[in-house]
């Protein structure tokens, strides 16, 4: 079966795509970035906040396709209590391992969108931090 | 009026599977498959012609530097044209990249430059820098709700101080096909230049620039059925002695001192460097492909698709079209080009289900994010028939988008 289809036809992804967790807002979230998908013109923005160097909270807007819903939906769940640094460390591979599908070479950048945002808000992050110290 | 002709044989491509399924091409507005004779005719060239041209007198480049003239003469007589006005680009973008560059003289600060909201990228960036180049001020005619250019604010926004009005013949999203002949002579009345934006129309009707009265007119060789790399800008004769060379280089100067030069005539003043000879005779081959056809043949074939598919596609539940929905019968109304948004699904999830079917769509901006502004929406489906084109797959594309809309709306 083709991995792609996997993915629309996987029940969780379809719910988180259609249901996202954690769409909004954080007010003065310390992490938040926000970017567009070439492919579409899409936005997303991602919210985040930090608790002893580990994502204590992920919250995120954007329309956006059923991938990159469905990922920034998997994202605001399952990086919480990640250290910052596990974060900025993940590859694609490690995306789809968290979807749980392969997905074509076209649609990568829709899943890999919410986290290529968050980790843009970390690096700003911890740049600013390091002026601040 | 199904396979014209049987002219889906002649694309190897089509043959092929994706996904493991049949290959159903419905992306001809981004680019056109090519028949075996446009492939043969490049390898043929390399097999049997390949010099650089112009300046060599042995038999092998004297054969090249003949085959790309003739490639010239073939485009302008598809066009209307004559031969010292086709120069060849490497597509579309590039030709009017050229004029935008090489006109800039000829508009003065304070003048203004008009464009349609219905642009590609391509047809907006360059006039955009052209206005911040020049001083020059640029201005927008709005579409109407239905995704026709809005003619009265034509009327109104067309004053004595346009410059330059830049449109496309046929909109890469809502395939409404725009009045280019009025639309010159309006132009005209009021001392303005027009460039025609025919990427989209040239492989679909028959272009007459001399009856348009455009000044300069500008598509690419690979939506045509022609290779990818080659492109055409024709512009009219006074116009392009006037304008200074875009590129400098081999083949566009007639003499080089220290000091100066001194340009090259037309067309090569504006054709700097070893061009893509092998290009544009497959161009040429293209050209001759779609004669073969007859353009009017082409155009009846295309009005029926897009007559068969409308009601079909306004059928499926939360459907919209994005550009005309009726179609004029005699006086066509939109091309076969066809946009739509599903309510609650995006056009990326939309075009990934009909791949896993083997059907080729386009999703996203099209390269017309102020379009998808104006209307509202970020980005929408779009199918684009060509020649090879059937009922019979519009009806397995159908078939399909009806199965996509039931997988992403299941509650």
């Amino acid at each position: 079966m083709n991995d792609l289809m996997d993915f629309y036809s996987r029940e969780e992804l379809l719910e988180h795509a259609k249901k996202p967790r954690n769409e909004g807002v954080i007010k003065n979230a310390p992490i938040s970035y926000r970017d567009a998908n070439q492919l579409c013109g899409d936005e997303v923005e991602i919210f985040a906040n930090v608790k002893d160097g580990v994502i204590s909270k992920i919250k995120f807007l954007g329309s956006g396709c059923f991938v990159s819903r469905a990922a920034s939906s998997l994202i605001s769940e399952k990086l919480l209590g990640k250290k910052l640094e596990e974060v900025l460390a993940m590859t694609a591979s490690d995306l789809d391992e968290l979807l749980g599908a392969k997905l074509t070479p076209g649609r990568i950048k829709c899943a890999f969108l919410p986290l290529a945002i968050l980790q843009n808000g970390i690096r700003e992050y911890l740049k600013k931090n390091k002026k601040d110290n | 009026m199904n396979d014209i002709m049987n002219i889906k044989e002649e694309f190897p491509i089509l043959k092929k599977k994706m996904r493991g399924k049949q290959l159903v091409y419905l992306d001809n507005a981004a680019t056109t498959q090519k028949p075996s004779s446009v492939i043969f005719a490049e390898k043929e060239f390399y097999e049997n012609s390949n010099a650089n041209i112009h300046r060599s007198v042995y038999e092998l480049a004297e054969k090249a530097t003949e085959s790309y003239i003739a490639a010239h003469s073939k485009v302008a007589n598809f066009i209307g044209a004559n031969e010292d006005e086709i120069i060849f680009t490497r597509n579309t973008t590039e030709a009017i990249n050229l004029v935008a560059f090489s006109l800039e003289k000829k508009v003065a600060r304070g003048k203004k430059i008009l464009v349609t909201i219905m642009e590609h990228h391509s047809n907006f960036l360059p006039w955009q820098r052209m206005a911040e180049r020049t001083g020059a001020v640029i201005d927008f005619v709005g579409v109407t709700s239905d995704g026709y250019l809005d003619i009265d604010d034509l009327h109104q926004k067309l004053t004595k101080d346009t410059a330059l009005v830049a449109i496309t013949h046929i909109s890469n999203v809502l395939g409404t096909i725009n009045p280019v002949k009025d639309i010159c002579r309006l132009a005209h009345e009021v001392g303005a230049l027009v460039l025609i934006d025919a990427a989209q129309s040239a492989a679909r009707t028959k272009l007459d620039v001399k009856k348009i009265d455009a000044d300069f007119l500008v598509f690419s060789g690979h939506k045509i059925y022609g290779p990818l790399g080659i492109g055409v800008l024709y512009g009219k004769q006074e116009l392009l002695e006037e304008m200074p060379p875009f590129l400098l280089g081999g083949d566009m100067v007639k003499e080089v001192s220290k000091e100066r030069a001194k340009w090259n005539e037309l067309p090569w003043k504006f054709e700097a460097g070893t061009q893509n000879i092998a290009g544009a005779v497959g161009l040429s081959t293209a050209i001759d492909f779609l004669s073969n056809i007859g353009l009017d043949k082409i155009w009846a074939h295309e009005q029926e698709l897009v007559n068969y598919i409308i009601p079909k596609l306004l059928a499926i539940d939360g459907l919209k079209i994005i550009g005309p929905k009726v179609n004029g019968g005699q006086n066509a109304e939109r091309a076969g080009v066809l946009s739509f948004v599903i309510e609650g699904l995006h056009s990326h999830d939309i075009v990934s289900l009909l791949d896993l079917e083997g059907i080729a769509a386009r999703g996203g901006h099209h390269c017309a994010q102020p379009l998808m502004t104006e209307l509202g929406i970020k980005e929408c489906t779009r199918i684009s028939f060509g020649v090879t084109t059937t009922k019979k797959e519009l009806d397995f594309f159908i078939d399909v988008l009806t199965k996509i809309v039931k997988i992403l709306r299941k509650p």
